[in-house]
Order: structure tokens, then sequence, then C-alpha cells
């Protein structure tokens, strides 16, 4: 069997454990044993979406529903109970999401890599688009009828004349303008009914010459009424993103206390590792964010980069965001030497600070590469401690004028700079401050070498139980570990045999045991080796 | 030229692209099917030209992209891996260009 990806956490619902693999199958497992409840497979639809699916309870007239997505552009609705096709939604059960998106594009690439959102009787839908070239197929997001699959309302990602905020986008560059979309995950304020669409960067990812303007809402956090699909507030973290700085983690819903004062608030980790935090109701920064001015020398001809950007006052980013050549990695001096030499190629590369111009160098470096310091898992909270956890990578991109390959040996999996190659941090919600931050990962051939603790680059994410334990997985060292929440100290860690680059889940079984479970399969667009994905289940003591 | 592909037409934009691909990817087995299921359906030939890697590295990256949605046969899969590994070999000539994106 091949190896393919999958980054899904497992759903647990009562004691039954639903899996959507690469396989083009659907598993309910029981979730103690592991023994196969129903399995259904699919064929033409293409590789299910990498993060997995999700659960709406059903009602009297229709079943409880397993909603997911295909890379293929179809979504599917199982019965929970049977793993049949609900027969009365969309076309007995399979809705094309292609339709009414890609005619005039028919060849273009439309998908689900994530889970759609659940709210009250709408299941709602972003996409995984192209990369290039700038037009194709946009990115709105869409809410359909539970039951019957009818399309109830449409957000226009990227406004038309006579939608608010149409005037960021200069003349017609609007039109046919791809990207823009949500490929990560929305999540939901069910009792405010208020849905959160992190949105990813408007196409091309890295030249904006066409598409002069703020172009809202690429790059944005927007907050929308859930059932009507209206827009409440948007923040833009990347003014007209020339790097690739996709919003797509999913916005963690926070109930906090800043200075006595109870706040609902939504955070979102950035691919620039910045982590933006507001009050969900009405886009407030907690901690404040400051518009500085950024660099507006050496952008191709043409191109108008926005004046300032935004930055979070607090906390700092919680991974590299500079370079500068003392920062070369000295691990061994044959890995300084290989570094040294993709530094100086043709002439020596372009480096700088975030919103780095690609200059006319051949090569500019930048940090984080467009894999992100944070990426698609997001963060977790302990409301006791009052903690969020957000695992990052410290890892760079070195290219022409757009970014990557990787700033490091591809073969060894180590970053060019210094380490730590990888991060673990806790940021107190009651001030914005670090309360901790450790190394995460460590490579075996380093260990013996005397270098410990370098951190890998990872992708993935973390859980945090309410007995005050983290798990988090992801690193290139192919480990999944636990960490005392309260101080960061690592209490136990174990091998995965590829990377999990998934969030953990953790659930109770019917035995009153604790159990957390992992996908692992490698391949996190990192070049990781690749093995049949499994889910691998451990009881805690 | 990119910034007149950029301009143009959503199918002036293909054919470029795909003009594009032929001039910078070598003449070997398998280059038709490499720019066919990578190159002009998802990203170009630039992050293909960019990157240096063994046959396995080259195989975890197929596998990857597989699983993303690229189409192709088993055959088709095997063909391309030997493509890469032939021409974007670790030992190939260093070219500056652009990346694989993480969606």
């Amino acid at each position: 069997m091949r190896g393919r990806v999958a980054e899904i956490s497992p759903l647990v619902i009562g004691n039954v454990m639903y899996v959507t693999t690469p396989y083009n199958h659907v598993s309910a497992l029981d979730a103690e044993t592991g023994a196969t409840i129903w399995k259904w497979e699919y064929k033409d639809y293409g590789p299910a979406a990498l993060r997995g699916m999700s659960y709406w309870a059903g009602d009297g007239q229709s079943p409880p529903t397993i909603f997911f997505g295909t890379e293929g552009g179809y979504m599917i609705a199982l019965n929970a109970k049977t793993g049949r096709p609900v027969p009365g939604f969309a076309d007995e059960g399979v809705s094309n999401l292609r339709n009414g998106m890609t005619e005039k594009f028919p060849n273009a690439p439309y998908g689900l890599s994530s889970p759609p959102a659940i709210y009250k009787n709408l299941v709602i839908t972003g996409s995984h688009l192209q990369e290039q070239p700038p037009l194709g197929p946009v990115g709105d997001v869409r809410a359909w009828d539970v039951r019957t699959g009818k399309l109830i309302w449409t957000f226009h990602t990227v406004p038309r004349p006579g939608d608010p905020n149409a005037e960021t986008w200069e003349g017609d560059s609007w039109k046919d303008r791809s990207g823009g979309n949500v490929w990560g995950t929305m999540t939901v304020d069910n009792e405010r009914g208020i849905l959160y669409l992190p949105l990813g960067c408007v196409t091309d990812d890295f030249t904006g010459v066409d598409r002069p303007g703020l172009n809202l809402y690429g790059s944005s956090l927007v907050a929308l009424d859930a059932m009507t699909g209206k827009l409440k507030w948007y923040y833009q973290t990347t003014h007209h993103d020339l790097w690739d700085r996709d919003l797509n983690a999913p916005p963690a819903l926070i109930d906090i206390s800043v200075a006595g004062k109870k706040i609902p608030a939504v955070a979102e980790i950035s691919k620039q590792a910045l982590l933006f935090v507001w009050d969900r109701t009405n886009g407030k920064p907690v901690y404040g964010i400051e518009e500085r001015p950024v660099p507006q020398d050496g952008f191709a001809p043409g191109e108008k980069p926005w004046p300032t950007q935004p930055f979070p006052v607090k906390p700092p980013p919680l991974a590299r965001t500079t370079f500068s050549p003392e920062d070369i990695a000295t691990v061994t001096p044959d890995h300084e030497q290989y570094c040294k030499d993709k530094l100086n190629a043709n002439g020596g590369a372009h480096y700088g600070d975030l919103y780095v111009s690609f200059g006319a160098k051949p090569a500019t470096i930048f940090f984080p590469s467009s894999l992100g310091g944070g990426l698609w898992a997001g963060i977790a909270y302990d409301p006791k401690l009052h903690f969020m956890f957000v695992n990052t990578q410290n890892l760079g991109d070195i290219g022409r004028h757009d970014g990557g390959p990787r700033f490091w040996d591809p073969e060894k999996y180590w970053p060019c700079q210094k380490p730590p190659w990888g991060l673990l941090s806790a940021v107190d919600s009651a001030t914005g401050d670090i309360a901790w931050q450790v190394p995460l990962g460590s490579y075996s051939e380093l260990e013996a070498l005397g270098l410990h603790n370098a951190g890998t680059p990872n992708i993935g994410g973390l859980t945090a139980t309410a007995g005050g334990v983290l798990f988090v997985a992801g690193t290139l060292d192919n480990k999944m570990r636990a960490f005392d929440s309260k101080t960061g100290k690592e209490l136990w860690s174990t091998e995965l045999g590829a990377a999990g680059h998934a969030i953990p889940v953790t659930y109770q079984g019917r035995s009153g045991k604790q159990y957390v479970a992992i996908m692992v399969s490698g391949g996190g667009y990192m070049g990781d080796n690749i093995i049949p994905a499994k889910v691998m289940v451990y009881a805690l003591p | 030229m990119k910034l007149f592909i950029k301009l143009a037409g959503a199918l002036l934009v293909l054919d470029a692209l795909a003009l594009l691909a032929q001039s910078e990817l070598p003449n070997g087995k398998g280059k038709d099917v490499v720019l066919r299921v990578c190159a002009a359906e998802c990203h170009g030939v630039e992050p293909i030209a960019a990157e240096r890697r063994s046959k396995q590295g080259w195989s975890n990256i197929v596998d990857a992209m597989i699983s993303r949605g690229a189409k192709a046969t088993d055959e088709e899969i095997d063909t391309i891996i030997d493509y890469l590994a032939a021409h974007f070999g670790r030992q190939s000539p260093k070219a500056a260009a652009s990346n694989i994106r993480g969606k």
C-alpha cells in the first residue's frame, strides 16, 4: 500500500470513533477496541479532505450525519449509525460543490481540504483552490441545508461591486480573483450565532501588481451572522498580501478575563507566528494591535505594497521572523558550509524582517516560510490556567520572487539558521505575555553530538486536557509528547513511526478510561517520510 | 512576460504556462506526464525546478501531492518519480525558483 497523507482528528461521539481515510473509505470504530462498526467505500469523488469531518446530531426527520468533503469537490453526507449516504441530502447523499463555481474554469482544482462547519441546520463549506494563476474559481463560503443540501446563503470572500468593501479592489481586479478562500477550519459561536472564517491570501500569493488595493477579505479573519451569512466584522491581518500569509487556523473561541473584565475572545495564530486576540463580538483587539510602517522599496515594478501592517502589541512573535548572516546554523561544520553555500549562491541572498521585499537579487530569505510559523492546527486553551498554547516552527524560505524552497537541508530536515527549530509556547490570556516557552522536538543525530533539544520543524496541533497535560505531535522526529501545561516540562514521549501532522484528540471510553488518539502518516508538505496512514490510540494511566 | 501572463485571460494564462513549463523542464521520459499532472493543473513548473531531492524524497513529495488531489495512475506516479529523481536529484545543478505551499 502506498503512503498517503492524512491530517485528520478522529471524531469521537459516544463510544464511536469516525475516521475518514486517504484510501477512499470512511469507518466507524469502537473507540475503545478499534473494532469496525461500519465501513463505507467509494470511488470517483477524489481523496477525502485531509483534515477530517464534521457531525450533525440529527433531528426527528433526518439521522445523525457525518459530513466530509473531498479534494474532487464533493461533500458527502453519511448516516452516522449505518454508514450509508443520506438519500435526502443533495443527490443521494452527495453534493457536487463544483457546481456554480468552476464553470468558467472547468480544469481548475476545487475541493475541500478541511471539515465543513455546522450551525443549527446548516453545513457550511469553504474550498481548497489553485495556487496560481491569479484568476480562477472564487473562494466564496456557502451554507447548505443539512437535510436537503439546498444552498441557503453565499458570502463573497472577494466583495463584488455593491458589496461592502468592494472599493478595496481597484478597477476590475476583483473579477474572477481566485484564492481568498477558507482552506483551513471555520469555527462557530453557537450561543451568539457567529461564524468565524480564517481567510487565505488571494492569488497570486506573491504578486499583487494586478490587484492594487487592500484586497479584502484576503488574509483576514471575518465574522458572519451564521444564519444569514451577513458580515458582522472583519480584521485583515496582512494588507495587500504579497507573502502568502493565509489565515487558516481554526479561530479559537475562548472566554478570558483581562484586568478583571470578562471578554469573550477569539484567538488566531498566523503564518507569521503572530497571535491575534480580539473580542469576538466586535473585533476589538484585546492586547492592542499597531499598524507599523513596513519596507516599500525593492518590490517588482508596478507593485504597490501597503505602507503599514498590523502587529499585535502582545505577545511577541512566537517564531523567528528575521534573518541575518550571523544567524547561520553552526550545528556541524558540514551543515554550516552547506547553508553558507545556499546563502551565498548566485551573488548572495537578500534578507530582512517580516514583509521583506523580493528584491533584485536572485534569492530572498524570509521567515517564517510560506508553510508558516503557526499553521492550520491552531491553538489550545486551558481555562483553569488561562493559558493559550501554540506550537510553531522556525523555518525559512529562500527563493527568487515568490518564496521557497525551504532554507534547510531537505535530506536531513535541518534548518539553515541556529536552533531552536521548533517551539512550544504558553501565553497567559490574562496579560498577553509569554508564560513559558520550550524547544519542541529533537533530532537523535544531533542529540548524539551533544546538541540537546534543538527542536524540529513541526506541522500539527496540540490538545490540552483538563488534567493539566498537553499532547503534541507534528515534529519531524516522529514523536508525540506530553508536557505539563503549567510549566512546559516534558512528561512523556513515544515514537509514532512517521510524523503525526494532526491534532491529537482526547476522549473517555465507556470503561471510564481516558484515551489520546493521533493520526499518523507523515507527509506534511515538508517531504518527510510517508507511511500508510494509521490512527494510534493511547490509554492514560 | 510574467506580467503579461498575469493580466491575460484564463485560457491564455494556461497556454502561456504550458509554454513556460515546456521551456524550463529538461527533456526526458515522463516530462509530458509531469507537465500534465503537476504543472498544468496545480502549481506550474517553478516549484519542481527549485527542488533537489533523492528518489525517496521525491516519492514522499509525489505521494503528498496525490493525497491532496493530484490525479495520476500508479504507473504515472512511478514515471513522475523516476523523471524527478533523474533530473532534479540531490546532485543536479542548482536553480533558484519557488516552493510548495502549505495548503
